[in-house]
């Protein structure tokens, strides 16, 4: 179910239950959740660090996408397309409340700096309940939108394109954001390491 | 940092914190309840059907009560009539950029404020897509003379192509306040950035209900009639009956269970009369539920159903719902075991050991060090399994927590194999955790029987006389009568093209051509919808990337040029020259040459134009909407664009013109087929299964006389490739022949 190699079987089961969701038969979209619910949540839940709220989040995204299905194509991919709708959601969710520190929607240096500060310090594994929590301190130190492009890039793997065509910020700022994130985090990774 | 370590990092800490059993479904299907139909409702403007219902319902063996004064009002929804109603004095109505909004309806009770809200000629492209689904969902703010606005507590909408109507639900308005506006921020569908109009303000003002507004009663049961099946038989109950004069609204609630995360399928709701056929029913659309409250856990879905009058009583509901394991209750499915220091590929180790699955057993029977050919650089076990008395709908398998490369499942009848890898293979004492999908449909069932003298019953009629019926079809399978010598010619299907006892994959399942009686089968590769060219030379199909025509002569296959990714579902004109296409980005209809040239626009309407075949001349194109009561048939002179309607049914799909473009075949609800002419005139019930359902795709044969469809149980999967029986019927003498081979049959030509 995570970042799953998917056989074909898979594919063309998805592809029945988009047509199938598109003739309003409601058992396409219960095959969509079973299918994409975990991943969904995990990244709404990085981006908001509340489970409640990414549940709700992404249970509005499968509503959306109950609407908004006549207008997909199922011969593409539906997993891109719904995360990205989760990630923007989940985005603007955060906004709205004020559960975040806030940020401007630029990139900030400082805050960029205290994560790689914070992540540079410890000596441990990566996969320590330690450096886990540090990072997960750290996120919470970065508005909504620089978290999101942190989970784009690495929980879901999209690539720097694919981000900046999808920010609606501009491409500089995040590349920026991107390589100033991956340059620190480098450090700290490689020789924890070694 | 390598980027894999931050992702093992945020992999790690989302799985802290989101469990892998997280099961959105029951809370998401009590919304979708409440939030969307699946089927289309007539809606009728209240003012034109507030019929005062005087009759009561006198329930055999149920108490019952019309409590609380509360009312349904046809086109509206369910209000409180304790206090004064008032309406809106007169529709509302604005029009920008040739879209227009009309605030239809709306009711005022001492408790509720519903408000009907109609979206109309919105552009089907400007509808959200894959490229970009930041698409508008307005919540429409009702903002009366002081004070916050009030924000809608629910929502019930009906989308049909390029309209849309929603019912608004929201608190009480103060009596004294008769004015307010209402601010709708986007069109629905709009995408990000906005290209149609935005912020409408639409004035409304509202005036006491007339005197003669009465509101149908709504029966209240107390108690439910007993539900029986299921775990627990009293997890369904009806609540609400409401007579609407042709059909009955049913409503009632399912009690989710403690631990809902147990139950991943909502399930199907079925009806069935009193012999056993299976009867269509649909979501009402009007506003049935109560308003949600955000603050309130919420224990149990609403259900609601729709039905027409004239049934054979009793009414049987059934719910059927299917489960996963383990659930949170549940012992823990784990295996441990150890590989040592050093394990190498091929080694491997005997388990047999069963484990229980919610009384379902299974048998992991070894594990295998192991690469897979399917992920290039993965390194991990396979684990095989016995084969399983249970149908597994998915496997989850976890060792020690590590983060995967991927995994991949296998079964044939020997068994279920699973193969999980990972960047270097996993050493040392290694701990298993199993979850899984199984499909145990556990079904509760609820019958009511409506009160013969009050409740306006008809008597029950036999099932109008169709050719296919149930009968027909035990009878022809019973029997199976030789294909007549005229029907000759090609069909062109998509399924197995070898039968290696595998689960269907690339290498065994594709595009074929074949002959009637099942001889001279050849597979033509992976693709989708194929269609026969009319003099059978060749076959065209669509893929990811365009169209592509296999010739059959010199067994090559070309895309054809100038077709690109989202050309689907092509359809030859019957004199072989030209090719129509649906294009899905701009949801409009194309023609092109086989080989490429003279690609134009044939199409370009506001709706999602869905392709379905030419006119005998080779002129004209048909295709359907869909409309807020159903689907529309139309046609489209290829030249001219001049569009042309031809008929509206109440069900939601057309299957495909017989080869003189003179006949439709369409289903008004999936046990029943209908064949008519294009313009809706000669209506003939060609079958019609009771408890069977009758599915695409569907076939003409070359003579227009016979057409070939699939019939399906309900449970069968609707998955491509799954092998479901297919009829041959007469339109002509009602005879029934059972297709003796298996595969999704696209067309037939001679």
């Amino acid at each position: 179910m995570l970042s799953g190699y998917i056989w074909y079987k898979d594919n063309v089961d998805e592809t029945q239950a988009i047509q199938r969701l598109k003739q309003g038969d409601i058992s396409g979209l219960e095959y969509l959740v079973a299918r994409h619910q975990v991943k969904a949540v995990r990244t709404a839940y990085l981006i908001t660090r509340d489970l409640g709220l990414a549940e709700d989040i992404v249970q509005d995204s499968f509503l959306q996408v109950f609407r908004a299905i006549r207008g997909f194509d199922e011969t593409r991919s539906f997993e891109p397309w719904f995360m990205r709708s989760v990630v923007n959601a989940a985005v603007k969710t955060m906004q709205r409340s004020a559960r975040h520190v806030q940020v401007g929607e630029e990139a900030d240096e400082s805050l960029l700096a205290e994560l790689a500060a914070r992540v540079e310090s410890v000596e441990a594994q990566v996969e320590s309940i330690e450096v886990q929590n540090q990072i997960w301190d750290a996120m919470q130190k970065l508005s909504p939108r620089q978290r999101a492009v942190v989970v784009q890039r690495y929980f879901l793997e999209m690539s720097e394109k694919e981000m900046a065509e999808e920010a609606g910020s501009s491409v500089g700022t995040i590349k920026w954001m991107l390589n100033a994130a991956r340059e620190r985090l480098r450090g700290l990774l490689e020789r924890s390491e070694a | 940092m390598n980027d894999k370590r931050m992702k093992d990092a945020l992999e790690n800490l989302a799985r802290r914190g989101v469990p892998e059993n997280t099961n959105l479904w029951p809370e998401l299907s009590a919304k979708l309840e409440r939030k969307s139909p699946m089927t289309t409702l007539r809606t009728r403007p209240f003012a034109a059907v507030l019929l005062a219902l005087i009759v009561l319902l006198t329930l055999s063996g149920v108490a019952y009560a019309i409590g609380r004064s509360l009312g349904y009002i046809p086109g509206v929804g369910i209000v409180d009539q304790s206090t004064p109603l008032r309406v809106l004095a007169e529709p509302v109505s604005q029009t920008r950029d040739g879209i227009t909004i009309t605030v239809t309806d709306a009711v005022l009770s001492a408790d509720r404020t519903i408000v009907v809200v109609k979206f109309e000629n919105v552009p089907v492209d400007k509808l959200p897509n894959q490229e970009d689904n930041s698409d508008c969902y307005p919540n429409p703010a009702l903002q009366l003379l002081q004070g916050d606005p009030l924000q809608p507590l629910g929502s019930q909408g009906n989308d049909w192509g390029a309209g849309s109507e929603y019912h608004y639900t929201y608190g009480a308005v103060p009596e004294d306040i008769n004015d307010a506006t209402l601010f709708i921020g986007c069109v629905p569908g709009d995408v990000s950035p906005r290209t149609l109009p935005e912020n409408w303000e639409l004035p409304l003002r509202f005036v006491a209900a007339p005197p003669d507004m009465t509101a149908l009663p709504v029966i209240e049961y107390a108690p439910t009639p007993a539900a029986t099946g299921g775990a627990d038989s009293n997890q369904i109950t009806l609540t609400k009956v409401i007579d609407v004069g042709d059909s009955y609204i049913l409503m009632g609630k399912f009690a989710l269970q403690t631990n809902s995360a147990g139950y991943f399928t909502p399930g199907m709701r079925t009806l069935l009369d009193g012999n056993g056929n299976f009867l269509p029913w649909k979501m009402p659309q009007d506003s049935v539920f109560p308003p949600s409250n955000p603050n309130e856990q919420i224990t149990s879905e609403d259900w609601a159903v729709q039905v027409d009058k004239g049934f054979a009583p009793p009414l049987t509901i059934k719910l059927t719902r299917s489960k996963s394991y383990p659930n949170a209750d549940d012992a823990p499915l784990v295996y441990e075991f150890d590989a040592g220091a050093n394990p190498q590929i091929g080694d491997e180790w005997q388990v047999n050991q069963t484990f229980d699955a919610g009384g379902h057993p299974f048998t992991l029977q070894s594990i295998q060090a192991a690469t897979n050919t399917d992920m290039p650089g993965a390194y991990g076990y396979q684990f095989n399994f016995a084969p399983l008395d249970i149908d597994i709908t998915n496997l989850y398998l976890s060792i020690n927590d590590l983060q995967f490369m991927g995994y991949t499942q296998n079964g044939n009848t020997d068994g279920f194999g699973y193969f999980v890898g990972y960047s270097e293979l996993p050493k040392g004492k290694l701990k298993v955790s199993f979850s899984l999908e199984i499909r145990d449909p556990q079904e509760w069932t609820l019958q009511w029987t409506p009160d013969d003298a009050s409740a306006n019953i008809v008597t029950p009629t036999e099932a109008p006389q169709a050719c296919l019926t149930t009968d027909s079809w035990q009878a022809a399978l019973a029997n199976p009568a030789p294909f007549p010598a005229n029907l000759t010619g090609k069909l062109v299907a998509y399924g197995r093209t070898v039968e290696d006892g595998n689960d269907p994959n690339p290498a065994n399942t594709g595009m074929f051509t074949i002959n009637l009686d099942g001889s001279d089968k050849q597979a033509l590769g992976q693709g989708m919808s194929p269609m026969r060219s009319p003099d059978g030379s060749k076959v065209v199909y669509f893929n990811f990337d365009g169209l592509y025509l296999v010739d059959l002569t010199s067994n090559t296959t070309t895309r054809i040029p100038n077709t690109a990714d989202g050309d689907n579902f092509p359809r030859w004109s019957p004199d072989g020259k030209q090719i129509a296409f649906f294009h899905t980005l701009d949801a409009d209809l194309y023609v092109i040459n086989p080989d490429g040239s003279g690609l134009r626009r044939a199409l370009q309407g506001i709706d999602a134009e869905q392709l379905l075949g030419w006119t005998s001349d080779s002129r004209g194109l048909y295709y359907f909407v869909n409309t807020q009561n159903g689907a529309e048939l139309r046609s489209v002179d290829i030249e001219t664009e001049g569009v042309t309607s031809l008929f509206e049914h109440d069900g939601y799909y057309f299957f495909d013109v017989s080869p003189d473009g003179k006949k439709i075949a369409y289903i008004s609800h999936p046990n029943n087929l209908y064949v008519s002419n294009v313009d809706g005139t000669g209506r003939e019930l060609i079958g019609f299964m009771g408890n069977l359902f009758i599915g695409p795709p569907v076939a003409w044969s070359p003579d227009g006389n016979w057409l070939i469809v699939t019939i399906r149980k309900p449970e069968d999967p609707d998955i491509a490739g799954f092998p479901l029986p297919h009829a041959l019927v007469s339109v002509t003498d009602c005879q029934v022949i059972p297709i003796p081979w298996y595969g999704d049959i696209f067309n037939w030509v001679p």
